[in-house]
């Protein structure tokens, strides 16, 4: 039974399934109804596929590799390799794309008549199967096949409401970020073919010890770019808050939960697994951009007040919490102590799991709310708790574990990362332990801001009272929009209570990852599911932990109502509001939340604070009609770093295209000749 | 400057009554619904140096979620009967509502004018009253002690109804 | 005798169409006449796939390379031809034409083809150039079809600088002449026989006739900086003609360059070309990358983007080995890939009315159909997966990044810049609002079915190379990388 699940059959079932699903869509377009219900429906039948193939998988243990040669075209294979670590993948993106497939059902509706749902379909299982071949292959050419294809597709997603111009521009913001990050990427595979002769994983591999150390290095820095800009660190990341927005919400949730991820995957699979040994500055420069992607991210995130753009910013911090389990392990594994490597990369592993869960959860019921309220702009939410009540619980759940808060499976991982960076400051001597302490330091920061940063959200979108008409006619999502964000809460509590279990089986992946074997052992799950890191350096028990959690309210709850307070009776009246009527013009807003945080960081984040003031009569200026307060942030990459190139090259462009092409035929036959001469000249020297 | 002798008597006493009734803090929240201001000028002289309420557990405190009582001064105009009847609702049970002033208690100068209701008991059941256009502080202080003299049991019966 | 048969076929049609009154029955002609060419080009390559050289007389070789060429030409004239008769019968019923001007383009046309037929199966050097100088003609009359200033303009540009290119070549070849007389070679010079003796012939001279070739040669392919007459003539044309220019007279040019080539490289050693080649390549990369970031002209940058691609050709060349094969896949798909591109940029000028980017904007809303062939026209033209491109210039660098590393990367962001630049307004056409006075032209498919039969056979291409197919470029690259 086992074995037949295991079989590739089944995932050539999965990729079939989500073809039928496009190509069906695009058959069935004239019906918006048929085409969302035929390419939801496929997807979800081969997520459903995929994740028992996966899942399968990693049961047994077994590692399936397929190769077919091109007839047609030298160096390329169709080469399959999917072993523990692809496997761990294919779960994750999975499991996020059958929630976001059965969320989408309900989602895609509101496009009915103003799109083509046929295309929507087709591009959305596309984008899917893409997804799972980038991380099975394991030729470079196919590889980078896949992986375009998959950029492609979902910059069609992200430009798909094109009425927008916001959309369109972020879509080419999004394409020509990701095309230059290829163009590395492509560079880096063509340096280990040029060094190896290959485009195979495997024979690369098996070809390291002969490559030179500074192409190593080069592949290491080329490859870091070109995956760091899918995976949205910074400062490669300004394609990532304008286009996780753009895009339909379930397409976002998919985006930032697993496609950026597939950078991360990359990253593994090559520095910690194909370039082999690495260097130890490898590391140390993986952990000074997961730094800064992670305090630098959720500071963004502080700031923004659109809903989306905040949870993308919130995707840039955790890829940096994901890098530092990365990075650690880089140095760990250069240094030689593969158990804590181990660690490391079971904690990366594990956050990249657990944060695709949460935020693909806290994108579906952000789509919710957008879909109920019609904004991106969390200015205009409040109050939504009573009129979304279910859309409300699941964004605290999301809240709660992006926050790391226990029980829920965000705590797990970012205590395992912490384990592992303690782990390296305690094990590892002076320069590399005070990186470790700064690093941590960092993670501290960055945990403490998350938290506020949600509280933000949270309170702002869901608390208080409506503060625009559109909020206070809000509606809670339809049942399978519902069914879809259920899913992944429940999977928020299941994998935090069930945490001892899942990291017992990310560390066998690790392992099989890192070449280490069993006695590479830190982390251990004693009876009772108590996990323990190092023989008892730290430990954790996430029932225990579970079990106080439910249990400490619940004794509180009991003592006050039958202890102290028998002969007293609870009323419920209205909010005590001064003997005025409270309107919502009284409550804090996001902006005005996250200003002193904002004025901390002012160096970092350049806020910039107008005041303007509309006067009812111009002339006199003495009764002013309105006063408002604008605090914005600057992009400081966009405009130090990106726009000046865009301009130069602007600049460059306009000089050569009209230098040259000045329409003087007399200086188009003098190049003819200048030319001539040169290369008469050059037949001397060649 | 000279002390009434009265005035320790009389605070010691209350200071007796409240330690008792209050365990030693009686939280009182003021509210103007639309008086001339004179007796918010004899409430406000109980806090100065000379008579100095607090010393005695007697205190003002900003919100009638924090309030053992209401002391409501003016003839409720009609833009604060709604305000009055919130802060009713939003002080805990158990509590004393005492009108002070002559606008208070039945509307006093104001009274028959189309902008006031007539006095607090119009609005919200009141407890007790303190007479006077405005009552002087020695005033308010005697009637407090005489409310809480003759309120020993009676808080906590409102209490459980 | 295919040859003669397919070439007798066009004049044929040339005349028919200049002698009739009636447009339908040139047009008839015409495509019945590309139509055959088509069969006999597919005749002519299972011929020389599976019989190696086809030689039908003294004056004709059709070689491996040559096989190829007459492929890809005859496919992208007779889309050419099939796309020409509905896009200029909507000129003419608009007004832009006359009805005279319908059995013009036919006879010339025609006429185009049939040289371009015969310069690349020519078995002399000399009447290769003669029948290419003879292109130059009859592409003159088709640039200046509209009859405008610009348009007179573009053509008189096109004609001296092409004359000037082609007198260097002509030097140049003669130069290969005189380099071979010593050794005796006397009678009718061929290819073959020039290749033969080319071990013999003086390196010095034979460098110096190159020198010539390239750059005469050069200016039809539109190898910056000789490509200055490109974006001019492009813009001006009639969209069937760009697609002529672009996807068929560019490889016959090319092709002519590496018969030279190789005769070079047998006398003098591969480097030398090579790095003729890749000075031309990287220079026209850049120039056109850098143009069409900012250009104005959608038309126009079809003729930038020939010269990308023209320069990415010589990179593969120059670089040899799997460089060359890639150069010849990339000739095939960019053909292809061109012709369709200049058919959806004709369709959008008849519904814009402009060939200016800011006056065309929202054509996914105005032409669905259009607006999707030619975003997936642009993809596959910058070598995004799964099309073609992007495996040829995957080989291309992967062939040239060793010995020449920083061409190689100058190449990689020349190419990327492309993309951005040819993106940024690619965005700018499809979306937002159109403009008024937009209107659909979808209403005739003849329109379409040219792009998509083209962009279909780019994606089977891109995926399967059939076996014939596969060998005739495998052998090309053996004849022609050493």
């Amino acid at each position: 039974m086992m074995s037949a699940l295991a079989s590739p059959t089944m995932l050539i079932a999965a990729m079939a399934l989500f073809g039928i699903g496009g190509v069906g869509a695009v058959l069935l377009r004239k019906s918006d109804r048929l085409a969302n219900y035929w390419s939801s429906a496929f997807a979800l039948f081969g997520s459903v596929t995929a994740l028992v193939f996966a899942v399968s998988m990693l049961a047994s243990g077994q590692t399936f590799v397929a190769q077919t040669t091109s007839d047609s075209f030298p160096l390329l294979s169709f080469a399959l390799n999917i072993d523990r670590l692809a496997a761990f993948f294919l779960v994750t993106i999975s499991i996020v794309t059958f929630f976001c497939s059965l969320y989408g059902i309900g989602y895609i509706k509101q496009y009915y008549g103003r799109y083509n749902i046929g295309y929507l379909g087709f591009l959305y299982n596309l984008f899917i199967v893409a997804m799972l071949l980038v991380v099975t292959s394991s030729n470079g050419i196919f590889f980078l096949i896949v992986w375009e294809i998959m950029s492609l597709a979902s910059y069609f997603l992200v430009a798909y409401d094109r009425h927008d111009p916001e959309n369109v521009k972020a879509g080419f913001l999004y394409l020509v970020m990701t095309h230059i990050g290829t163009a590395f990427i492509l560079l880096a595979f063509i340096l280990l073919y040029v060094h190896t002769g290959s485009f195979d994983f495997t024979v690369i591999q098996a070809a390291m010890p002969t490559v030179p150390a500074h192409i190593k290095d080069s592949v290491f820095l080329l490859a870091l770019i070109g995956f760091g800009v899918k995976a949205g660190i910074i400062p490669l990341h300004i394609w990532l808050p304008a286009a996780h927005p753009a895009a339909p919400s379930h397409v976002s949730a998919i985006m930032s939960g697993v496609m950026i991820k597939t950078g991360i995957y990359m990253m593994i699979r090559l520095f910690l697994d194909v370039l082999q040994p690495a260097p130890l500055w490898w590391g140390i420069v993986v952990l000074v951009i997961a730094v800064a992607s992670c305090v630098l991210g959720v500071l963004y995130a502080l700031t923004e007040h659109d809903i989306k753009r905040l949870l993308a910013y919130h995707s840039i911090e955790n890829i940096g919490i994901i890098l530092l389990g990365v990075g650690s392990a880089l140095v760990f594994s250069a240094l030689g102590m593969s158990g804590l490597a181990v660690l490391a990369l079971t904690a990366a592993l594990f956050h990249t799991l657990n944060h695709a869960i949460f935020k693909s959860l806290l994108f579906l019921s952000a789509g919710s709310v957008i879909h109920a309220t019609g904004t991106r702009n969390m200015e205009k939410y409040g109050g939504l708790i009573k009129l979304m009540p279910a859309t409300g619980l699941f964004f605290l759940v999301g809240s709660i574990a992006i926050s790391a808060l226990p029980p829920l499976n965000g705590f797990f991982s970012e205590w395992l990362t912490f384990q592992a960076l303690f782990q390296g400051i305690a094990q590892t001597d002076f320069y590399i332990k005070w990186l470790f302490i700064g690093v941590t330091a960092a993670l501290a920061l960055t945990s403490g801001l998350a938290v506020a940063c949600f509280v933000k959200a949270f309170g702002v979108t869901f608390l208080a009272r409506p503060r625009s008409q559109r909020a206070e006619k809000a509606h809670e999502a339809s049942a399978v929009m519902i069914a879809g964000m259920a899913g992944l809460a429940v999977l928020c509590v299941a994998v935090g209570v069930g945490s001892s279990w899942i990291i017992a089986q990310l560390q066998t992946i690790a392992q099989g990852v890192l070449s280490a074997g069993d006695h590479a052992t830190l982390v251990t799950v004693t009876s009772g599911h108590i996990l323990s890191i190092a023989e008892g350096f730290a430990t954790v028990s996430a029932p225990l932990l579970s079990l106080l959690l439910i249990a400490v309210p619940l004794v509180v709850w009991t003592i006050t109502r039958f202890g102290i307070n028998r002969s007293q009776r609870v009323t419920t009246g209205r909010t005590w509001d001064g003997g005025t009527d409270l309107t919502s013009r009284m409550e804090i807003t996001s902006t005005g939340f996250a200003r002193s945080i904002i004025l901390i960081f002012r160096g970092l984040l350049k806020p910039s604070l107008q005041h303007s003031v509309e006067y009812e009569d111009a002339a006199s200026r003495l009764i002013p009609r309105s006063r408002s307060v604008t605090l914005s942030v600057q992009d400081v990459y966009r405009r130090y770093l990106y726009r000046p190139v865009f301009i130069g090259f602007i600049h460059l462009s306009h000089w050569i295209k009209n230098g040259i092409q000045n329409g003087n035929i007399n200086a188009y036959i003098l190049y003819i000749l200048v030319v001539l001469l040169v290369m008469l000249g050059l037949v001397g020297v060649w | 400057m000279q002390q009434l002798p009265e005035l320790e008597v009389i605070g010691s006493a209350l200071q007796d009554n409240v330690r008792r009734l209050f365990k030693g803090s009686l939280a009182i929240r003021q509210i103007d619904t639309g008086s001339d201001n004179a007796t918010e000028q004899e409430l406000a002289a109980l806090t100065n140096a000379y008579y100095d309420i607090e010393r005695f557990g007697i205190h003002f405190v900003p919100s009638p979620r924090h309030a053992d009582m209401l002391l409501v001064t003016g003839p409720v105009t009609r833009n604060m009967a709604e305000a009055l009847k919130r802060a009713y609702d939003a002080t805990p049970h158990p509590k004393l509502v005492v009108a002070v002033g002559d606008d208070a208690i039945d509307g006093g100068i104001y009274k028959g004018s189309y902008a006031v209701l007539d006095g607090v008991s119009q609005v919200i059941p009141v407890d007790y009253q303190i007479a006077g256009d405005p009552p002087s502080p020695l005033v308010i202080m005697q009637s407090l002690l005489a409310i809480l003299d003759g309120a020993k049991k009676a808080p906590k019966q409102k209490g459980q109804s | 005798m295919i040859i003669y048969i397919v070439v007798g076929g066009l004049l044929t049609a040339s005349l028919l169409s200049l002698l009739f009154k009636n447009r339908v029955v040139g047009a008839a002609a015409s495509i019945i006449a590309h139509g055959l060419g088509l069969i006999g080009a597919v005749a002519l390559c299972l011929r020389v796939a599976s019989d190696g050289d086809y030689i039908p007389s003294l004056f004709t070789l059709v070689d491996p390379l040559s096989a190829l060429t007459v492929l890809i030409i005859s496919i992208v004239g007779l889309a050419a031809s099939v796309y020409a008769a509905p896009y200029l019968d909507r000129e003419v019923s608009k007004g832009i034409i006359g009805p005279k001007r319908f059995r013009q383009y036919f006879g010339l046309v025609n006429l185009f083809m049939a040289c371009m037929l015969l310069s690349v199966t020519a078995a002399h050097p000399i009447a290769a150039w003669i029948f290419l100088e003879a292109t130059t003609l009859s592409t003159a009359f088709l640039i200046s079809f509209y009859d405008r200033p610009s348009t007179i303009e573009a053509a008189w540009k096109y004609l001296i600088i092409n004359s000037t290119g082609l007198l260097l070549g002509f030097f140049g070849a003669l130069l290969f002449f005189s380099a071979t007389s010593r050794s005796g070679l006397d009678g009718f010079v061929t290819w073959q026989s020039l290749l033969q003796q080319a071990q013999s012939i003086d390196p010095g001279v034979v460098k110096v006739a190159f020198v010539f070739v390239l750059v005469g040669f050069g200016t039809k392919v539109g190898l910056a900086p000789m490509h200055a007459w490109k974006p001019d003539a492009y813009s001006k044309s009639p969209a069937p003609v760009g697609a002529l220019l672009s996807g068929a007279l560019l490889p016959v040019a090319l092709v002519t360059i590496l018969k030279f080539k190789v005769i070079t490289d047998t006398a003098v050693g591969g480097a030398f070309s090579s790095h003729l080649l890749m000075v031309l390549g990287v220079l026209s990369l850049l120039i056109a990358a850098f143009s069409i970031l900012t250009i104005r002209n959608y038309k126009r940058m079809m003729g930038y983007s020939s010269i990308e691609h023209a320069g990415l050709m010589a990179l593969g060349f120059a670089f040899g080995g799997l460089g060359a094969f890639a150069a010849i896949l990339h000739l095939i798909y960019h053909s292809l890939i061109k012709a369709g591109l200049f058919f959806t940029a004709g369709n959008l000028r008849l519904s814009f009315h402009s060939a200016k980017i800011k006056n065309v904007s929202g054509a996914l809303k105005v032409v669905p159909v259009t607006a999707g062939l030619f975003m997936l026209l642009f993809l596959a033209a910058t070598g995004l997966p799964p099309f073609g491109i992007f495996m040829s210039e995957l080989y291309i660098f992967g062939a040239g990044l060793k010995q020449y590393p920083i061409v190689t990367i100058v190449a990689l962001l020349a190419v990327a810049l492309v993309f951005v630049g040819f993106f940024r307004q690619v965005s700018a056409v499809l979306f937002g609002d159109p403009p008024e006075g937009a209107q659909d032209a979808k209403s005739n498919k003849w329109l379409l079915i040219p792009p998509i039969v083209l962009l279909s056979l780019v994606l089977v291409f891109s995926f399967y190379l059939p076996p014939p197919l596969l060998d005739l470029i495998n052998e090309a690259v053996r004849r022609y990388d050493l």
